[in-house]
C-alpha cells in the first residue's frame, strides 16, 4: 500500500513532546558572548554621530561597532528586483540617516545579556530630526520629502498590467462597483522570535552560522556578498525553527554583523531577539490599499477590472522588495474569467519597519478586495453571491486559462468545489436573537503555488532560480538517506519528502532518513522554503531522484540475479525476476554488494547514489472556497466566527493530516488578521504596538472547529501531482468573514477596512462615518 | 558568587542551587538545569510558551523568580514521563498537535492541569478545552489538532 | 542575601515583613509577580521581598464582612463560596488559568490597572483596603491609572467587603479571553435603583450613586470629571458599549 495519502506521523513531534526540540536560543557554546543592537529611537533623522567610547570601556563589554565600522560591507541584498526599481543601498547598520524606529545603528558585544543590554541602551545617537513620512499618502505627495536622496521620489516601482479596451468596457457596463479596500499592517509573529549564533572556525576565516531561517542557501550567499567572505567559508545551519511564515525567509542585518564580528572577537556570538524588539526589527506583513473597480454586464458577468494597489513597504525595499504588491497585481483577477484589465501596483517607502514576506504574500490583499467587491455587486444585479460566482469562475473546459497578467489557471474544478463546500455547509443554523445577528459569507480563491520556474523568476526580477535538487543515497545497510534543500519550520516537509522517497522506492518509511538544514550536507534549493513549493517542487526533485536510484537498484539486482534488466522488477523489500519469486534478492543484499563492488554491473559505478533537479514548468494553481458563518453582537460590534467550511484542492495530498494542519493554521492567522491583529503607528511613525498585550493573536476559543472539503486535482506541473497548501488558509478567509459580517449586518455601510474592529462594525451599522482613530 | 540558596524538586529529582535574586525560573531551568524544553517567547507572560507546573499548578516561568520556587515541586515537559504525561505525549504525537513545537511544552502543561482538574464536568467538552487552552498561544496549528489530542487523552483515561 | 544590586528576602510573617521594609525602604513587594516582573525589564533589579510565605496573608475570613488576605491568589478566591456573588465571574475575565494561579488580590489592588477587574469589583462592593496602618475605602485608595494612595513602606494586608452582596458583571474583551478589558461594568441592585461601577472609559474605575433611570447621563458626567483612558478604540465607541453592557447588567439584576 502506498504511503502517499497516509497521515504518517512526524518524528519531530516525539522530540517536541519530550522537550527535545533544539532552537537557536538553546545553543550554548563555550565562551559565547551576547550581542545586543542599539536601535533608532526616531522615525527619521540625520545621524550626526554615535559616540561609543564610553560604552567600549564598560567592564564586560568586548566590542561596540557602528555604521562607520562596516564601511566595507556590500548593501543588504534584495531577493526580488523588478527591472527599473529603486534600491536603498542600505547596509546592516545605519550610517548617515535613521529611517525607522528600530533600525539598528550600533552593535554591542558583552560577556552577558544584562551588560550588553545596559550598554546598548546607554548609547545615545546624535541626530537631527527630519520630516517624517508617516504613511503611503504622505509618501506619494508630489512635494514629499524623500527618504532616499538618490531617488526622484518615494516610489520603489510601479509595474502595470493592461489588456483589452478598458475604457469601452467600463463605459458599456451595466453596473460598475468600486471602492477602496485596505488590508492593514500585521506581524507574522512566530512564537519563536529571530535569533542567530555564529562560531569562528579554527582555520581563522571560516564561520558556522546557526540561524532560525527558511533559507539557508540564500543566507549563505547573502552573508558572502555583504562581507566579501567566500561562500565556501560559510556554513549555515537551521536548527528547529519555531515558526516563520515568511518572516525568516530573507537575510537580515543581524546575522551579517555577527558573522563579521565572530573572528574579530574570537568567540562564538549569540543574538536572540526579544519580543518587543521583534515588533520593530522583523519584517511586517501586508499593509496594502487596493482601489478596485469592476465592470459588469447585466447578467452578472465581469467585463473588466481596474485596480491601483499601493504597498507601504516601510523604510527599506530590501529582501522581498515590492514582491507582495507585484503578486497582488498578478493575481488580482482571481479564479474568474476576466480578460480586460488595467492594474497598477505601486510600492512606496515610509518611515516604518520594512514589510516582507508573510504567508499569503500579496494574495490575501487581492482576494479581500475582489471578493468584497463581488459581494457588493451581487445584490445590485439581483443575484445571490454563489450564483454570481458560478457565472464567472473559470470552467475546466477553458483550462489552461491564461489570465491577463500572465498567471495561467492550469487545472481545477472551481464551480464544483464551490457547490460541494456550500452543500457541506448546509444552512445557517444559528437561532435568532434581538441583540445578535448572524450571517454567512463566501470567498473563492485561486492560489499560486510551486513557486518557480527559473525562467519566470528571471522575468519577474527574482534573483534566484525556482528549482530544487534532491540527492539520495542508499547506504551499505540498505537504509536510504535523502538530502533535500527544504527547511522544516513546522510545516512537516521533512516527513512529506520521506513519504515521497519511500513511495517511489517501495520501502517502509522507517528505512528512510532525511538530511536538511545544513549547507554542508543539504542539497541546494534555489528559492528555499517558501512560495508553497515544498511538496510540489522538492517533492518533484525527490521523486525524480528516487526514480533514478530505483533504476540503479534494479540494474544491480538484475546483475546480481544474473538476469536481463528487462526481466526484473521491484517488489516489497527487493528485486525479483518477474513472476519468478524464487529468483529474488533483498534490498540489504543489493546494497551490501554495491558497496563491496566485487562485481559491478556494466556502465555503473560502485555505490548507490543519485540526484535530480526539478524546475517546475509553471506555477501550479491551487484553489478553494471558504464559507464562513459569523455572529455579530449589536451592542459591541464584536464578531464571533461560529463555523467555517473550507473547500480546497491542493492536488495530490501526500499527508492529509499535515495538509489539514496547514489549512487550519493559515486560517487562524487570517482570522486573527481579520478581527484583532494590527501593527499601529502614530502620526509621527512611532510604533504603538510593542507587546503581545497590544498585538492580539487568535487563541483557541477564537477559532471555530473547521470542516474541510477536499478535492484532489493533480497538477501536471509536478512529477507527483502535488500543489502547495502552506498559504491556502490565509487567502480567502478575510473576505469570507467580512462578507459574512456584511450579510449579518444587512443594511449597513460596506466594510472595506481591516481589521473588523467592534468600532468599525458599529459605525457601519449606524451608517455614520467612522469616528476618526487616534493613530495613523 | 553572592546568591540565594534554593532547594526544590525538578522532575522528581532534588535540586540545590545558588541563584541570583532576580533570576527567572525560566532562565534557571534553561540555564544551569539544562532543561531546554521550556521556551521563552515574550518575557511578559502573554504567549505561554514558558509555562511549567509547580505543585500541580501551571505558572509562567518567565514571570516567576527561581527564588520563589524554594521548596516547590516543579514539572517541566521533560518530566511528563509518568502515565498521565505519557498519555498526553502519545496523543500530541498521534494527533499532530504540534507543528513548530515552540508552544508544545506550555500547551502540554496547561492540558495536563486541565485533565487533572476534578472540578471540570466533562474533559472531552470542546468549549471547555478551548477555554483552558486560551492560556497558551499557538501560531501554527490553529488549535484544532491540539483540541483533538486533549480529547483523546481525556478519553484514554 | 543580596547580589551586586537587588536581593531577595522571603519573610515568614508580617512582623518580619514590616521589619524588612523598614530596613530596606526601596524594596519591591513581590506577590504573584505577574505585573511587577514585566515592568522591571531593562532596569536594575530591585531588592525583592516575597510575601508568598506569609500564611496570614493567604487567609479568607467570612462573617458579616469578608476579609481576603492580600496574598490570596485569584484562582483560590474564585473557588471560595464568598466569591459567588459576582466576584468569581469578574475573576474569570482576568487573564487565563495560568495567570490566575499566581496573581493575587493584593497585587492587583496595588498595581491599580485602570482596567483591572479586581479594583473594579472591590470598588463595586464598596470594599476597603486594609493596610498595616489603616483601612482605606477603595474609592479613596485608587488615585489614577496605576496610582494608589499607599504611602511609602505601607503594606496591603487584606481587602474587605460586606458579605452576601450580589453583582452582575459584564465585560467586553477584544478576543474571547486573555486580554485587557475594553470596558467593564458591575451592577448592583439598591432598592429600585442600580449602582454601576465601570472601567475602561476614564482613567480609573468609578462607582455611581444609585441611579433609578438610564445611566447614560452619568457617563457624560464621568467624561467631564476624569481624563479619558487612551485606547485603540475611541471614547465614543467605549461609551456606547459601556452603556449597552450596563443595561444588560441591569436587566440581569
Amino acid at each position: 500500500m502506498s504511503v502517499i495519502g497516509q497521515s504518517v506521523r512526524r518524528a519531530a513531534l516525539d522530540r517536541f513532546a519530550t522537550g527535545r526540540g533544539r532552537y537557536v536560543g538553546d545553543i550554548d557554546l563555550p565562551g559565547m558572548a551576547t550581542v545586543v543592537f542599539a536601535r533608532s529611537p526616531v522615525a527619521h533623522a540625520e545621524l550626526l554621530g554615535v559616540d561609543v567610547a564610553a560604552t567600549r570601556a564598560i567592564p564586560g563589554v568586548l566590542a561596540v561597532i557602528t555604521g562607520d565600522d562596516i564601511a566595507g560591507f556590500a548593501p543588504q541584498p534584495s531577493l526580488w528586483n523588478l527591472p527599473g526599481q529603486n534600491h536603498s543601498g542600505l547596509k546592516a547598520l545605519a550610517t548617515d540617516r535613521l529611517r525607522y524606529v528600530g533600525q539598528p545603528f550600533a552593535a554591542v558585544v558583552a560577556l552577558d545579556r544584562r551588560t550588553a543590554e545596559a550598554a546598548a541602551s546607554a548609547i545615545v545617537p546624535k541626530y537631527r530630526a527630519l520630516p517624517v513620512i508617516a504613511d503611503m499618502d504622505a509618501a506619494l505627495r508630489t512635494d514629499a520629502p524623500r527618504l532616499y536622496d538618490h531617488w526622484s521620489d518615494n516610489v520603489v516601482g510601479r509595474p502595470r498590467w493592461q489588456a483589452g479596451d478598458i475604457v469601452a468596457a467600463f463605459n458599456n457596463a451595466a453596473l460598475v462597483v468600486s471602492d477602496r479596500f485596505t488590508t492593514q499592517r500585521v506581524h507574522p509573529c512566530s512564537l519563536e522570535p529571530r535569533g542567530v549564533v555564529v562560531a569562528p572556525d579554527l582555520d581563522g576565516e571560516s564561520i558556522t552560522v546557526w540561524l532560525s531561517t527558511q533559507s539557508i542557501h540564500q543566507v549563505r550567499a547573502g552573508i558572502s556578498e555583504c562581507l566579501g567572505l567566500p561562500e565556501h567559508r560559510i556554513r549555515v545551519i537551521a536548527p528547529d525553527v519555531g515558526g516563520s511564515f515568511g518572516m525568516k525567509a530573507c537575510l537580515y542585518g543581524e546575522e551579517v554583523i555577527l558573522a563579521f564580528l565572530t573572528h574579530r572577537i574570537g568567540r562564538p556570538l549569540r543574538w536572540i531577539e526579544t519580543r518587543a524588539e521583534a515588533f520593530v526589527a522583523s519584517t511586517h506583513g501586508r499593509d496594502e490599499r487596493v482601489d478596485l473597480a469592476l465592470a459588469f454586464d447585466a447578467d452578472g458577468r465581469i467585463r473588466a477590472l481596474r485596480s491601483t494597489i499601493v504597498l507601504d513597504k516601510g523604510a527599506d525595499p530590501y529582501a522581498t522588495s515590492m514582491g507582495t504588491a507585484w503578486i497582488t497585481g498578478a493575481v488580482m483577477t482571481g479564479p474568474y474569467r476576466i480578460d480586460t484589465v488595467d492594474i497598477e501596483a505601486i510600492a512606496v517607502v515610509t518611515n516604518k519597519t520594512p514589510t516582507g514576506a508573510y504567508r499569503g504574500f500579496g494574495q490575501p490583499e487581492a482576494n479581500f478586495a475582489l471578493e468584497r467587491a463581488l459581494d457588493m455587486a451581487a445584490p445590485r444585479l439581483g443575484l445571490d453571491p454563489a450564483e454570481f460566482r458560478r457565472r464567472n469562475l473559470v470552467a475546466p473546459s477553458e483550462m489552461p486559462y491564461p489570465t491577463p497578467t500572465g498567471i495561467v489557471l492550469d487545472s481545477g474544478r472551481y464551480v464544483d468545489l464551490l457547490d460541494a463546500t456550500l452543500e457541506r455547509f448546509g444552512d445557517n443554523d444559528a437561532p435568532p436573537s434581538s441583540r445578535r445577528r448572524t450571517g454567512v459569507g463566501i470567498a473563492c480563491y485561486a492560489e499560486t503555488t510551486n513557486f518557480g520556474p527559473s525562467p519566470l523568476c528571471k522575468l519577474i526580477g527574482v534573483d534566484s532560480g525556482g528549482f530544487d535538487i534532491t540527492a539520495i543515497r542508499m547506504e551499505p545497510s540498505g537504509h536510504v538517506r535523502v538530502f533535500v534543500g527544504q527547511t522544516p519550520m513546522g510545516q512537516g516537509i521533512e516527513t512529506v519528502l520521506m513519504q515521497v522517497a519511500a513511495d517511489e522506492l517501495g520501502l517502509p518509511i522507517e528505512d528512510i532518513s532525511i538530511v536538511h538544514g545544513d549547507t554542508v550536507s543539504s542539497a541546494y534549493t534555489a528559492y528555499a522554503s517558501g512560495g508553497s513549493r515544498g511538496a510540489g517542487v522538492a517533492g518533484g526533485s525527490t521523486a525524480l531522484a528516487a526514480r533514478r536510484l530505483r533504476e540503479r537498484i534494479l540494474r544491480w539486482g538484475a546483475h546480481l540475479l544474473d538476469a536481463p534488466s528487462e526481466s526484473v522488477r521491484f517488489v516489497q523489500g527487493g528485486v525479483e525476476v518477474t513472476d519468478m519469486p524464487t529468483r529474488r534478492i533483498g534490498i540489504a543484499e543489493i546494497a551490501a554488494a554495491a558497496y563491496k563492488a566485487f562485481s559491478t554491473p556494466e556502465g555503473l559505478e560502485p555505490g548507490l547514489e543519485d540526484r535530480a533537479a526539478y524546475d517546475p514548468p509553471a506555477l501550479a494553481i491551487a484553489y478553494g472556497c471558504v464559507v464562513a458563518q459569523v455572529a455579530v453582537d449589536l451592542d459591541t460590534g464584536k464578531i464571533t466566527v461560529e463555523r467555517i467550511v473550507f473547500g480546497h484542492d491542493c492536488g495530490v495530498q501526500i499527508n492529509p493530516a499535515i495538509v489539514e494542519g496547514q489549512v487550519i493554521g493559515g486560517l487562524a492567522q487570517a482570522l486573527g488578521a481579520t478581527l484583532f491583529e494590527e501593527v499601529r503607528y502614530d502620526a509621527d511613525a512611532r510604533p504603538l504596538t510593542l507587546s503581545l498585550q497590544d498585538y492580539l493573536l487568535p487563541l483557541a476559543s477564537d477559532v471555530p472547529h473547521v470542516e474541510l472539503v477536499h478535492f484532489e486535482t493533480p497538477t501536471p506541473f509536478s512529477p507527483i501531482g502535488a500543489k502547495g497548501v502552506g498559504e491556502s488558509g490565509t487567502i480567502g478567509v478575510p473576505a469570507a468573514i467580512a462578507n459574512a459580517v456584511q450579510n449579518a449586518l444587512g443594511a449597513a455601510s460596506p466594510l472595506v477596512t481591516l481589521p473588523l474592529t467592534g468600532e468599525r462594525v458599529l459605525a457601519a451599522l449606524s451608517c455614520d462615518s467612522a469616528p476618526s482613530r487616534a493613530s495613523g | 558568587m553572592n546568591g540565594v540558596l534554593i532547594s526544590l524538586r525538578i522532575n522528581g529529582g532534588a535540586v540545590a542551587a545558588r541563584v541570583a535574586p532576580d533570576l527567572t525560573l525560566a532562565d534557571f531551568l534553561r540555564g544551569e538545569q539544562r532543561l531546554k524544553g521550556t521556551h521563552i517567547g515574550c518575557e511578559e507572560g502573554v504567549c505561554g510558551s514558558c509555562t511549567v507546573m509547580a505543585d500541580g499548578e501551571t505558572l509562567r516561568s518567565c514571570l516567576t523568580l527561581a527564588t520563589q520556587m524554594d521548596g516547590a515541586d516543579i514539572t517541566t515537559v521533560e518530566g511528563f514521563d509518568d502515565p498521565a504525561g505519557e498519555r498526553l505525549r502519545k496523543a500530541f504525537s498521534e494527533y499532530f498537535a504540534a507543528q513548530c513545537g515552540f508552544c508544545t511544552a506550555g500547551m502540554m502543561a496547561v492540558a495536563r492541569e486541565f485533565l487533572a482538574d476534578t472540578s471540570v464536568a466533562d474533559h472531552r467538552d470542546e468549549a471547555a478545552i478551548r477555554s483552558r487552552l486560551d492560556a497558551v498561544v499557538c501560531r501554527c496549528t490553529g488549535y484544532q489538532a491540539i483540541v483533538a489530542a486533549v480529547r483523546a487523552a481525556a478519553g484514554a483515561e | 542575601m543580596t547580589g551586586e544590586s537587588g536581593g531577595y528576602a522571603a519573610p515568614n510573617d508580617l512582623g518580619a515583613l514590616r521589619a524588612f521594609l523598614d530596613a530596606n525602604p526601596g524594596a519591591a513587594i513581590l506577590a504573584g509577580g505577574q505585573s511587577l516582573l514585566p515592568s522591571l525589564r531593562g532596569k536594575a533589579p530591585p531588592q525583592f521581598v516575597d510575601i508568598g510565605r506569609i500564611a496570614a496573608l493567604k487567609a479568607i475570613e467570612t462573617g458579616s464582612r469578608v476579609r481576603v488576605g492580600a496574598g490570596v491568589t485569584l484562582a483560590a478566591l474564585a473557588r471560595h463560596p464568598a466569591a459567588a456573588g459576582g466576584i468569581a465571574e469578574a475573576i474569570g475575565f482576568v487573564g487565563n488559568v495560568t495567570i490566575r494561579n499566581r496573581a493575587t488580590v493584593g497585587g492587583c489592588l496595588a498595581w491599580a490597572d485602570p482596567r483591572g477587574e479586581i479594583p473594579l469589583i472591590m470598588l463595586a462592593l464598596g470594599g476597603t483596603v486594609e493596610t498595616d496602618r489603616r483601612e482605606i475605602a477603595v474609592e479613596d485608595f485608587i488615585a489614577g491609572p496605576f496610582l494608589t494612595t499607599l504611602e511609602p513602606g505601607e503594606i496591603i494586608v487584606a481587602a474587605t467587603f460586606e458579605a452576601g452582596r450580589k453583582l452582575a458583571f459584564e465585560e467586553l474583551l477584544v478576543r474571547n479571553s486573555t486580554g485587557r478589558a475594553v470596558v467593564a461594568v458591575a451592577c448592583e441592585r439598591v432598592g429600585e435603583a442600580r449602582r454601576y461601577t465601570v472601567s475602561g472609559l476614564v482613567d480609573r474605575p468609578v462607582r455611581s450613586t444609585p441611579i433609578a433611570d438610564d445611566p447614560s447621563p452619568w457617563f457624560d458626567d464621568l467624561l467631564v470629571q476624569f481624563p479619558v483612558l487612551a485606547d485603540a478604540s475611541s471614547p465614543t465607541y467605549r461609551r456606547r458599549v459601556l452603556h449597552a453592557l450596563a443595561l444588560r447588567a441591569r436587566e440581569r439584576m
